[in-house]
């Protein structure tokens, strides 16, 4: 079982998902505020986060960022849930630190997916380095 | 006349604080009942072989608010969960209503009519919605419009292309948005717009056709170049190529960015051009940067740098002439290393 932080201001998106990642077995916790999201995270330090991107007081883009800027958060996922779908967002929610993107409108069923894929991402050990090889290939 | 005042201003107050009481509670009951229906829906849609029976019985103030809560999902979530919500929708009779609502004589409820239909994706509601982009009032064609997007009907493409031009009229950027939602079933028809219908219509293709990488359709984009006798669609056409990215048009953009055409014409093929990246094309760039139009010679430097290390090389030598080419060529080099870097202050 895994702990997930939802943090959206849709009241509507944040129960569906809520219930729908309980169902698959995971501790769910919600936020509706990037702030309120932030401190949660430091509190609970959660598996995987869900942001959604446009929120009050502070974006989903900007808690991306400070949860990568924290050591203590370092494992963990962040899956960005966001309307905005053009290539320029993309590429800006993932340069913030998202592991993943999702775009409204978007499948519920498809999000736990991805959840489940990332907590078995985080949940792997590293994969060590290959030994640098002593003489230069030629 | 003092204790009459004082009377009233009590009287006031508390009528005043009566009311606020029984809004206040009236708004909490609202939000309970909000809240309770949001926790039931997604209960159920989490539950996935859990009966819709309970969900659809509900009537009264709950039944309302749960037709509202089913409405904003809808254009929230896609996917299996989407489909059950217009089934329970189907089973209110709130799809019923709508189509109903599509033939009512207020504007609003028209509108909603459409929206909703389209959010549910209603094909048996296609042929109304073509009906209503022909309303007298604006904001019911533009919803009819974006409900079409969501049928992605074929059908629907030249209808829309044609409300362009119409007397009652549908903005181009609602257009466009409702036909990119149709994806490459729309190709076909979109392709016979770029021929069979009006010079906004036949941009507005081009502009589409050129958003799908698809190489089948660089010919007929090439043919509207060369032949268009407008030139809204043979800079939309140019544009569209530079944005499909293929080599294949190298030659028919060459020809255009000709002194004989218009600078705007140039300069979305000189675009293209470097959005393409055609090394052979450098020689006829750098012509380009000695042109009069400034646009014309700042798309031109930046074009090179399109062409890769050759150009970027050849920009580097021409920036040391010290002629109007270096000028163009120096500042498409400084926005290709980005913003100079300010000083420290002390």
């Amino acid at each position: 079982m895994a702990t997930v932080l939802i943090v959206d201001d849709d009241a509507d998106i944040r129960d569906l998902i809520a219930l729908k990642i309980e169902s698959a077995g995971h501790d769910v916790y919600i936020e509706s505020d990037g702030e309120a999201g932030i401190a949660a995270a430091e509190l609970l330090r959660p598996d995987v986060m869900v942001v959604d991107w446009m929120m009050p007081r502070l974006s989903g883009l900007d808690v991306c960022r400070r949860v990568r800027a924290r050591e203590e958060l370092a494992r963990t996922g962040l899956i960005l849930l966001t309307a905005k779908g053009q290539e320029a967002d993309v590429q800006r929610g993932f340069a913030a630190g998202a592991d993943d993107y999702v775009v409204k409108p978007f499948s519920p069923r498809e999000l736990v997916s991805r959840i489940q894929a990332l907590l078995a991402r985080v949940a792997r050990p590293p994969v060590a380095a290959p030994a640098a090889p002593s003489e230069p290939r030629r | 006349v003092t204790l009459i005042i004082a009377g009233v201003l009590a009287l006031f107050v508390g009528v005043k604080f009566v009311v606020n009481r029984v809004r206040h509670r009236a708004a909490q009951r609202r939000d309970e009942r909000a809240r309770r229906l949001r926790i039931a829906v997604a209960g159920w849609l989490a539950e996935e072989d859990r009966d819709a029976g309970t969900i659809a019985r509900l009537s009264g103030k709950e039944g309302g608010a749960l037709d509202e809560l089913l409405c904003s999902l809808l254009t929230k979530v896609r996917g299996e969960d989407r489909s059950r919500l217009v089934e329970v929708l189907e089973m209110r009779g709130v799809i019923d209503r709508a189509r109903a609502g599509a033939r009512s004589h207020r504007p609003l409820e028209r509108a909603r009519a459409c929206e909703l239909l389209g959010a549910a994706e209603d094909k048996r509601a296609l042929f109304a919605l073509l009906g209503m982009l022909d309303d007298h009032t604006a904001g019911v064609r533009r919803a009819a419009a974006r409900a079409l997007g969501g049928l992605g009907s074929s059908v629907a493409v030249p209808h829309l292309l044609a409300r362009l031009d119409a007397e009652r009229n549908i903005d181009v950027d609602t257009i466009t948005m409702a036909l990119m939602r149709f994806g490459p079933s729309s190709i076909p028809e979109l392709r016979a717009g770029l021929v069979r219908s009006s010079p906004a219509a036949r941009a507005v293709a081009a502009d589409l056709l050129g958003r799908g990488d698809r190489l089948e359709v660089v010919p007929a984009l090439i043919s509207r170049v060369e032949f268009d006798d407008d030139e809204r669609v043979r800079i939309a056409a140019v544009q569209a190529l530079g944005r499909i990215g293929s080599p294949s048009c190298a030659l028919t953009l060459l020809d255009v960015m000709g002194e004989d055409q218009s600078p705007e014409l140039r300069t979305a093929a000189i675009r293209a051009m470097g959005d393409i990246g055609v090394p052979e094309s450098l020689s006829v760039l750098e012509a380009c940067m000695d042109a009069d139009d400034h646009d014309v010679a700042t798309a031109a430097a930046e074009a090179m740098l399109g062409a890769g290390a050759a150009g970027e090389q050849r920009l580097k030598e021409l920036e040391a002439y010290g002629d109007r080419r270096a000028t163009y060529a120096r500042e498409a080099l400084t926005g290709a290393r980005g913003p100079t870097p300010r000083p420290n202050r002390m």
